[in-house]
């Protein structure tokens, strides 16, 4: 156990180590430590979506989130002059209010009907996005959002305007924010999610505010993608409200199909499913009026073939290798009894299925638990 | 205590569209009781639960619960006010273990303020020693305390049934509402089902409102049962006088003029 928690942990230090040289790596290298940077905001973006996976229920509408988030930041740094950090979290924070605003009705209807809903609502603060003209620059974009400029550090002064220099600052909140998340996933708040998850009714009968414990998660999702739109507008510097852009209908099904592809019931589904996605659209960029049939495919093949993503992948080879072996097993076992196997196939055909059923099922329970 | 009403109902209606599911029915539940809630198929006696604990909203009238109007409540409300409620199907956290289930019951209890909810981790509450030892007693009662790890869907149905009890019984209830608990078993679990609800009801002094289509059973359970049929109240007394009721039995079998 505290082997495998050493192998993690080492895992972790070196991929977060990867993270943080990368720009060396890369040699500076801009084309890159934009994809780069684009990815881990996106991360951030599918674990807000995970998060409310936890209650159960799919949002397709953090886009409308990331929106709010992104034009509330611009416009605060732009025509507020707030300082950066002040105008992230403000605009977090007004993404999560909204939300709030929002949650009673939304959490009140379940399942495709939330879904619906949230998809909706996104769609219209991009379209508001779009044709409030005065506020957002509509259809044109927004261009010269600021980033938190010039900044002395150890007696030199280093441009955060710059990508290869932004990009720390926007790993650094990623990298927070998923570890919010990630306590948060074991807290104790975490539990009463667990039984809204299992089961509504039940949870409201045993003395759970379901409303209340819902709207709190849908809150913090929000706020999430909010940062993640705020952190979004300073690296890009312009914004654009078109539907083809990052806020349209399309990056939410993306989204969905990160976090499926990654795996979500595990925390690091939504980064591995992101990072392979994303780098593979990368790799496959010269076929690029073909990427939305690749990736569908994938979302496809993962979804039959890989129920529990990529993440779960090494936990569904190994309990389908167990139960071949047990099958084998009980077969072998059932090969070993000539007389009663030889009497079962002499009288009926179908004799033959239950006796070697029992064996079978038995030890399948047992891997279930294990 | 016993002989003051613990939930007043009066006057209560439920409709779906032009279907009176309850139709003005009055009840009350004195403290400690075990009450027999009775009638053919279609009654409206789930209804009735499901007015009582909150899942479904009342049309009109009220229900008062220890001198509280509760007729608005959510559920999770009435249930701090001490009702418990074991639904008719086997409703439990299916992805949780037997243990974790009858902690999840027993949130009421455990729950914290809103940043005791953040500030403590889940695995630390789960390891408190008094929540550990309320959980297991409970599981101890029903007999499932050596099955505590495995998941609870993997338990057989009795076994789940007596779970739910247990998750229901997990918040101390003052009240507790039976759906059907003895549906779906063979003699052996009926009769274990039914020393459980008679020894929560002695030793824990709990009231207990049980539905049930199994006659002998409630005749052996209540003191004192409700008819309804059609959504109305059609008599109440001892089980004994009720299933002797030509209005019952009527209600049941139909009247000779049905047959020919």
């Amino acid at each position: 156990m505290s082997k495998r928690g050493g192998i993690k942990t080492a895992i972790w230090v070196a991929i977060l180590l990867i993270v943080v040289f990368m720009p060396q790596i890369l040699r500076g290298n801009a084309y890159w430590i934009t994809v780069i940077a684009l990815l881990a905001i996106n991360v951030l973006l599918v674990s807000s979506l995970r998060s409310i996976t936890l209650i159960n229920e799919i949002s397709l509408g953090q886009v409308g989130f990331v929106v709010i988030g992104a034009y509330v930041h611009a416009t605060l740094m732009m025509k507020g002059h707030v300082n950066f950090w002040a105008s992230l979290i403000i605009s977090a924070l007004v993404a999560a209010f909204i939300a709030l605003i929002l949650a009673y009705p939304f959490l009140k209807v379940r399942g495709i009907y939330f879904s619906i809903l949230t998809l909706l609502t996104a769609e219209t603060f991009r379209l508001v996005a779009y044709y409030w003209t005065s506020m957002t620059g509509g259809s044109l974009g927004l261009t010269g959002v600021p980033g938190p400029g010039k900044v002395h550090i150890a007696g030199a002064l280093v441009d955060f305007n710059k990508p290869g220099n932004y990009y720390y600052i926007a790993i650094g909140i990623v990298v927070i924010a998923l570890l919010i998340l990630y306590y948060l996933e074991r807290a104790y708040i975490s539990f009463p999610w667990r039984a809204i998850k299992d089961d509504n009714t039940l949870a409201g009968a045993v003395g759970i505010n379901v409303i209340g414990y819902k709207m709190v998660n849908f809150v913090i999702a929000a706020f999430m993608a909010g940062l993640s739109g705020a952190v979004f507008a300073s690296f890009q510097h312009n914004l654009s409200p078109d539907s083809t852009s990052r806020f349209g209908v399309t990056m939410s099904i993306y989204l969905l199909v990160y976090m499926v592809v990654g795996g979500k019931d595990y925390f690091v589904g939504p980064l591995l499913g992101t990072a392979v996605l994303t780098l593979l659209a990368e790799e496959t960029r010269f076929m690029q009026e073909y990427q939305p049939m690749i990736i569908g495919a994938i979302a496809i093949l993962v979804m039959i073939f890989m129920p529990m993503g990529l993440v779960g992948l090494p936990r569904q080879i190994k309990s389908s290798w167990r139960t071949r072996k047990l099958t084998t097993l009980a077969a072998a076992e059932d090969a070993r009894r000539p007389a009663t196997a030889a009497a079962g196939e002499a009288t009926a055909v179908g004799a033959g299925a239950p006796a070697t059923a029992p064996p079978a099922a038995a030890p399948s329970e047992k891997t279930g638990q294990g | 205590m016993t002989g003051m009403a613990i939930l007043e109902v009066k006057d209560l209606s439920r409709h779906f569209g032009g279907l009176a599911a309850v139709n003005h029915v009055s009840v009350d539940v004195e403290d400690g009781e075990i009450l027999g809630l009775i009638g053919p198929n279609g009654a409206g006696k789930s209804t009735m639960l499901n007015l009582i604990d909150g899942t479904l909203k009342v049309s009109s009238g009220t229900i008062a619960f220890r001198g509280h109007n509760i007729t608005r409540y959510p559920p999770h409300r009435r249930a701090h006010l001490g009702i418990a409620r074991v639904f008719q199907k086997n409703a439990l956290f299916k992805g949780m273990t037997v243990l974790e289930n009858v902690m999840a019951g027993s949130y009421l209890l455990t729950r914290h303020g809103p940043w005791g909810m953040i500030g403590h981790t889940y695995e630390r509450v789960r390891r408190q020693p008094e929540t550990l030892k309320h959980c297991m007693d409970l599981l101890e009662f029903v007999g499932l305390e050596d099955r505590t790890h495995e998941l609870c869907v993997s338990l057989p149905h009795g076994s789940q049934r007596e779970l739910c009890v247990a998750v229901a019984l997990a918040s101390d209830p003052a009240l507790l509402l039976l759906d059907e608990p003895l549906t779906g078993m063979n003699a052996e679990e009926t009769d274990s089902m039914i020393r459980i609800i008679k020894e929560v009801n002695a030793t824990r002094g709990t009231t207990i409102i049980v539905v049930e289509h199994n006659v002998r059973a409630v005749l052996g359970l209540c003191a004192r049962s409700v008819v309804l049929n059609y959504g109305q109240k059609l008599t109440e007394g001892t089980p004994r006088q009720c299933v002797a009721d030509p209005a019952v039995i009527e209600a049941y079998l139909g009247t000779d003029h049905d047959v020919a």
